[in-house]
């Protein structure tokens, strides 16, 4: 009798921690997911430029927690430094160093607007419809529940089976860094100014 | 299986190559600015002639090569595509030719001080259509195309010191980090929805070899897929300039150097077509097996390249962007080819795999023949002068070359194979690129494709003639300025114009010959042996 009621309370602890680790898991997920779709809109939004990149940071953030939570660490951690950190400095510097005014605007034109919000209808349909007829059957691959990804056997796998895709990024940098150096270094104009190519297209407008 | 070094040795020498000029453009010396180009031409010598060497015929075990991870599958598909791209690679480097004193630039390019950045571009963006070509995995398929594009974009923004250009450059960059995206995003959805990032994995996860060959519901897609395929198809689109894709084409190659333009109607198309049949291949497993909407889509997406890049070419007056919407239009028709291979899986009956290996064996013969053809009308409009003789520039709009076939007659016989090869006149390469593309699609039930393709060409006859009676039925205008600096026609872009009419006219002409490169096209057209690739 007293055994059965140790099991029975060890069973009942087992369950409670389940089901308290698993709503905990929710929570986090919709609290994760919201933030991430609310700035999303959020910067989406507003014309504000500053406001844009603070409205992506609260997108990336949660998009990381994301990661968190699939327990893919490597991935938000990543995502926290190279997203988080990095680009989005990077974005906020470009538009200190470029704007003249700091509280600097959009103003899309009604045409932009139209244009891009029938592009992106289109697209969230096609996902609506792509998830009302299945949800995505996942491959093989998919790691047991509660498995790790180890990043040292991620080290491993970029030097050795994606060696070639991982040695090619470093080639692409290489083109980007070049690219950018070269257009931030400017050059003098040697010719005299030309037509610009929006005149030019402007006269031809009516053509094409 | 076969070690990475002799796999990607054609990459490494391009890749490697294109450092070291890099590093000799940052010398203070002309002299050893100038031998930048000379070794980028040696190079690709070399990797074309030792793409050439594993040109092997039928033999399957040269082509058969595969790395440890497979992340590289190379076979007959890739080997033909890196042959050609070296061929065509060597031409579009002589156009670039650097033939003025300094050595900066040519009749209608100046690169300034940046001769070494520019050439190593070069080298890279044709080793990323080396990469896509051998590419079996869609992390470096991706890498592969982005590697063929960025270097495009910076090239036309260092091509002339003139505003336009840098305005193009631009303009191109940011729509190709667009389509990059939409691209990238479509090869998530494509990863997300099979588990695999093996293009051979993907074909054998939607077509598992125990399926009938011939069973209709084998083109049934899954929602995701499809909808993966379609945001590639999208992405690969702006690569190939097709329409409703194609309205960066008009002011990029405008504002581009015409040797630039020349580079940016072959390389990225090509890139674009080579991942393009890649996916479909992997998604349709061996047999093509495509759900009618995408063959409908691709459909759609043919005819309205070939029709709109014709009535586009119809009405412009500057020559480069006359030749941008030309160029547009011959992604229309290589389309059509994709088209048919695409619905020959429902279309077609008993012959349904002719009709593919066909289809695509046609689509590989027109790159190869555009290739061919597309230097010289580029070549030719660089040494004639403009009328306003500003430096750096050269023949520009039609009244430009007005009369300048009577005065420059050789360049107007040139221009005129061009453009008769361009239309598809018989004793040309383009005919046969043309009758190529239209034998599998009446043999696999497209009348309707080849009535267009017919009415197209008929269009595009109009601006081509166009050009080819100002020349010489014009009265020269009197106040065109000859470029002043360097010989008038400068060897190495001679060198490119003659190859390529030669090519054109052999090929067009020497019928042995054009067997031989329709037997090449029709070996090439096998991507895949199924061999399984290690896990």
């Amino acid at each position: 009798m007293r055994l059965f009621l140790q099991l029975t309370t060890d069973s009942m602890t087992v369950i409670l921690a389940q089901t308290s680790t698993e709503l905990t898991t929710a929570v986090l997920f919709y609290l994760f997911a919201s933030m991430s779709a609310a700035a999303a809109v959020w910067m989406v939004l507003s014309r504000n430029i500053v406001r844009t990149a603070v409205a992506l940071l609260f997108t990336l953030l949660g998009v990381a927690g994301l990661y968190f939570l699939l327990d893919a660490e490597f991935l938000a951690a990543v995502q926290l430094v190279v997203y988080a950190g990095g680009t989005l400095i990077l974005i906020i510097f470009g538009v200190m160093l470029t704007s003249k005014s700091p509280y600097s605007k959009f103003e899309p034109k009604l045409v932009e607007v139209i244009v891009a919000v029938s592009v992106a209808a289109v697209l969230f349909v096609a996902l609506l419809m792509a998830i009302n007829n299945s949800m995505p059957t996942f491959g093989t691959d998919a790691q047991p529940a509660g498995a790790r990804y180890p990043v040292d056997l991620l080290g491993q796998a970029l030097l050795g089976d994606y060696l070639v895709p991982f040695e090619l990024s470093s080639v692409l940098l290489l083109v980007v860094m070049i690219g950018a150096a070269y257009l931030a270094k400017g050059r003098k104009h040697e010719a005299p100014p030309a037509l610009t190519t929006s005149e030019l297209s402007r006269q031809a407008k009516r053509w094409s | 299986m076969t070690g990475y070094f002799s796999l990607l040795l054609p990459e490494l020498i391009l890749s490697t190559v294109a450092c070291v000029l890099m590093l000799l453009g940052c010398s203070m010396k002309v002299a050893t600015r100038k031998r930048v180009p000379i070794l980028a031409l040696v190079a690709m010598i070399v990797v074309f002639a030792i793409q050439l060497g594993r040109q092997q015929g039928d033999n399957a075990s040269v082509h058969t090569l595969t790395d440890l991870s497979g992340t590289l599958r190379i076979f007959h598909f890739a080997q033909y595509i890196k042959l050609l791209v070296a061929g065509v690679g060597i031409m579009l480097l002589l156009l670039a030719w650097p033939t003025n004193a300094e050595g900066t630039g040519n009749s209608a390019m100046n690169v300034g001080q940046e001769t070494g950045e520019f050439y190593g571009l070069m080298l890279l963006s044709l080793c990323g259509i080396f990469i896509v070509a051998g590419a079996n995995d869609i992390i470096l398929l991706f890498l592969g195309i982005e590697l063929a594009s960025i270097p495009t974009y910076i090239m036309v923004s260092i091509s002339r010191p003139n505003p336009v250009a840098q305005e193009a450059g631009v303009k191109y960059f940011f729509l190709g980090a667009m389509s990059a995206a939409i691209m990238v995003f479509g090869f998530s959805y494509l990863y997300g929805t099979t588990g695999s990032i093996k293009l051979d994995q993907i074909s054998q996860l939607l077509h598992p070899a125990s399926a009938s060959e011939s069973d209709p519901a084998q083109t049934a897609m899954q929602p995701w897929v499809l909808l993966a395929v379609i945001m590639l198809v999208a992405g690969f689109a702006f690569k190939i300039a097709a329409v409703p894709l194609h309205v960066y084409a008009g002011d990029v190659y405008q504002g581009a150097a015409t040797p630039v333009t020349a580079f940016l109607s072959f390389v990225p198309k090509t890139s674009g077509f080579v991942a393009l049949i890649k996916i479909l291949y992997a998604v349709g497993g061996s047999s093509w097996a495509l759900p009618a909407t995408l063959v409908k889509l691709l459909w759609v997406i043919a005819v309205l390249t070939m029709t709109f890049g014709n009535v586009l070419g119809l009405l412009q007056t500057n020559l480069k962007r006359l030749l941008a919407y030309s160029s547009v239009a011959h992604s229309g028709y290589m389309l059509t080819g994709i088209a048919t291979l695409a619905g020959a899986y429902l279309s077609a009956g008993q012959d349904r795999s002719t009709v593919q290996t066909d289809a695509l064996a046609g689509v590989i013969f027109y790159l190869t023949a555009y290739g061919i053809m597309n230097a010289a009308a580029f070549g030719v409009l660089m040494l004639l002068p403009a009328r306003d003789g500003r430096a750096g520039t050269s023949a520009e709009t039609i009244e430009d070359i007005a009369g300048q076939g009577r005065r420059h007659v050789g360049l107007g016989l040139c221009m005129a194979v061009a453009c008769f090869s361009l239309i598809g006149i018989p004793l040309t390469v383009g005919f046969w690129g043309k009758v190529l593309l239209i034998k599998p699609a009446f043999s696999g039930g497209n009348n309707w494709l080849v009535v267009i393709i017919m009415i197209n060409a008929a269009i595009s006859a109009a601006y081509y003639l166009r050009i080819i009676a100002t020349m010489f039925l014009r009265d020269p205008v009197s106040d065109a300025v000859e470029p002043t600096n360097g010989s008038r026609y400068p060897l190495p872009i001679t060198a490119a114009i003659g190859i390529s009419v030669f090519g054109t006219l052999l090929l067009g002409t020497v019928l042995p010959l054009t067997q031989v490169f329709t037997t090449g096209t029709h070996i090439a057209a096998r991507i895949d042996d199924g061999t399984p690739s290690p896990k």
